[in-house]
């Protein structure tokens, strides 16, 4: 099968404020129609990568060609296929919700009767129609975040840069905001979502890249990533009985199986990799032993246990760290 | 509309709208604008007196009281009229005549006692042909007689004023850079799938324009307060006004990229703005400034806002203007200098992050 070229090609890509590397060699292709997600505290070097995407600041070193056009060869081309939704909302003027969506249709190209009936559609779509007359400054934030959000929506860019776009939002606005992000991706746009969320991030995230003092660790699948860690995945076992004799040396004997604990006379706790392709074989040696089960539970690694894997750091002890 | 025009306008729409949410600042300039010319203008028009044109000048030897008509050919408005007499015996009498032969006003002169200059204002301007007579005293003498049309300097300053207010007003553009980079407005422009030449021109052509659309009532309330208009001369002063407010607009977003520091681009407009107003005719005329410092009139023909202030001035019927050429001209290329130059230094300075 032939393989398609990637949407977005990013190699060596670095940015240098004085002597301080904000982006430090990021190589990184990011393929059509997928959800990436660039996972990294503050200051990882999320945002300095999204603006030289972007075009917005100039690389260092290194270059990206997004599509067919060079960043720094081509970056009107460039600006032409994205389309971003900022961290901060950039509201244009002191204006109202209707007036930052229907002037960035406008800029964007649309033609007048489809932006009206889009700008119409695009604010109901986040719940901003009502308050499509209020002063952008009487917002809350979440409804700031909404109209950032409608920018794109509106747009909808090849490729959309979403850049923390569930902060200080609550759950409800939360689940809003990633339903549109699946829809336009439905619609046939790339997303890369930079978040500091391991959940949003897992969520979302066809592939996860994980940034770190302006590094990129490692990008992969979320659960290729968690099945990265050796013995990341758990299983807590709650027998009837004390285990019979050799069940814990035949459970370490399986290949998936890291190491075995006996926690407590009548539990287990058993580390282990893909737990989901190993449960049945598990499950099939304790009955062999007739060992009934009384609970059984699985737990799987966090992308936080991802990126602590390969920074030594929890997401937080990261943030602190940067602070 | 092509879709590259159709960005220019909606950058240029964007820079208009924005400025006209300032209301506060817009009504207070209004209240400065109104205040200035109430009272500067109406306090200070009382303390000058500066004659700005030669209107007729001659010698005569005359007998005992005897007249003789200095004519004069008025081609706009004559306010007021300064005469020097004199003659060696000392006395003698002046009398100013309107175009229509009615008497205007007249003076006794004594060039003895150092009584030689009579001013005389008029309620009515007028243009066409004056009279000037010099009446001679009880013995035969020469009189010498000169006069000068008196600048009023109240619709001098008047005049002045709507383009300080335009310079200050275009100059506003550089600030809102600044704004918006603190709010990381401006990534959101230089993200957006637009030039930054049109970014840049757009900006530039939107920030001389607000101030255009702000100055025009201002201009109106001159208008009514000069009280004269010349309809070619001034349809050519406005054309060089908006292309004098592009190049200001230009020049502030020239200054903002290359400055970086908003305190310090404060400072500077600060300092600009006095020496580019104070070393221009927006207040006082050439020839005082020649009469001051020739060093300061040397400077004040180098600045734009000399050519344009003259060249509004003369739509204004306020003062002629002997070749309207030449400010013209200056304006045009004080335009082309910081809206075109300026978009290659902006271009240069911004594309990539340099603003950061």
């Amino acid at each position: 099968m032939r393989k398609v070229a990637p949407i977005i090609r990013i190699q060596n890509l670095t940015k240098k404020f004085g002597n301080v590397a904000a982006v430090d060699h990021l190589n990184l292709d990011i393929e059509d129609g997928e959800i990436i997600g660039l996972l990294g505290p503050n200051g990882a070097g999320k945002s300095t990568t999204i603006l030289m995407l972007a075009t917005v600041i100039k690389p260092t070193e290194g270059t990206a060609c997004v599509g067919d056009y060079d960043i720094r060869k081509q970056p009107e081309k460039v600006r032409g296929m994205l389309g971003i939704a900022f961290q901060e909302p950039k509201m244009l003027f002191v204006s109202t919700p209707w007036d930052v969506v229907n002037w960035h249709a406008k800029v964007c190209g649309l033609p007048t009767g489809e932006r009206k009936r889009r700008v119409k559609e695009v604010l109901n779509t986040v719940d901003m129609w009502d308050a499509r007359k209020k002063n952008v400054h009487a917002l809350s934030g979440g409804m700031r975040k909404r109209v950032e959000m409608a920018k794109v929506l509106i747009q909808r860019p090849k490729i959309a840069i979403v850049d923390e776009p569930t902060a200080q939002i609550d759950i409800v606005g939360k689940h809003k905001i990633w339903n549109m992000l699946y829809e336009l991706r439905d619609e046939g746009s790339t997303i890369i979502l930079a978040t500091n969320e391991l959940y949003e991030a897992d969520r979302l995230s066809d592939r996860v890249g994980i940034m770190h003092k302006g590094k990129l660790l490692v990008c992969d699948t979320p659960k290729k990533l968690k099945d990265s860690i050796v013995g990341g995945d758990i299983v807590d076992v709650q027998l009837e009985k004390a285990p019979p004799v050799g069940v814990v040396e035949e459970l370490k004997g399986l290949k998936e199986v890291v190491d075995v604990l006996q926690l407590k006379p009548l539990s287990l706790r058993l580390y282990l990799n893909r737990v989901e392709e190993v449960v049945p074989r598990i499950m099939s040696l304790f009955v062999k032993h007739n060992a009934p089960i009384l609970s059984f539970r699985m737990s799987e690694p966090s992308l936080d246990d991802v990126f602590a894997h390969y920074t030594g750091l929890t997401i937080e002890e990261a943030q602190r760290d940067k602070e | 509309m092509t879709p590259l025009t159709n960005k220019l306008f909606l950058v240029i729409e964007r820079d208009v709208r924005l400025f006209f949410q300032y209301r506060f600042m817009i009504i207070m300039r209004a209240i400065w604008f109104v205040s200035q010319i109430v009272l500067f203008g109406l306090i200070a028009s009382r303390m000058i007196s500066i004659p700005t044109q030669t209107l007729t000048t001659g010698t005569t030897y005359l007998q005992p009281n005897q007249t003789y008509v200095f004519d004069i050919n008025v081609t706009s408005d004559l306010n007021s009229i300064l005469v020097n007499a004199s003659s060696a015996q000392g006395h003698g009498d002046v009398q100013v005549y309107f175009p229509n032969g009615t008497l205007a006003g007249g003076g006794h002169f004594d060039s003895t006692a150092g009584n030689y200059s009579l001013e005389f204002g008029f309620n009515t301007p007028d243009v066409g042909l004056w009279s000037v007579k010099i009446v001679s005293a009880d013995a035969a003498d020469n009189y010498s007689l000169t006069a000068y049309s008196l600048l009023d300097y109240f619709r001098y300053y008047v005049a002045g004023l709507s383009i300080m207010t335009l310079y200050s007003a275009a100059i506003f553009i550089g600030f809102d850079l600044y704004e918006e980079a603190e709010h990381g407005v401006f990534e959101y422009l230089l993200s957006l799938p637009v030039s930054r030449r049109q970014l840049v021109l757009g900006r530039s052509i939107g920030g001389g324009l607000r101030a255009f659309i702000y100055v025009g009532p201002l201009i109106a309330v001159s208008l009514y307060v000069i009280g004269s208009l010349n309809p070619v001369a001034f349809l050519i002063s406005l054309f060089a006004l908006f292309l004098f407010a592009f190049g200001i607009s230009g020049m502030s977003i020239t200054l903002a990229v290359i400055i970086k520091s908003s305190d310090r681009f404060d400072i500077l407009m600060g300092v600009l703005d006095a020496l580019i107003v104070r070393l221009s005719t927006a207040m006082y005329p050439l020839a005082v400034l020649q009469a001051s410092s020739p060093l300061y009139a040397g400077l004040a023909t180098l600045n734009p806002l000399t050519y344009v202030t003259d060249l509004f001035r003369w739509g204004t019927a306020v003062t002629p203007l002997d070749n309207p050429l030449l400010p013209v001209l200056v304006v045009v290329a004080f335009f082309g200098f910081f809206t075109f130059v300026g978009v290659t230094i902006y271009d240069k300075r911004i594309e990539g992050g340099g603003w950061q």
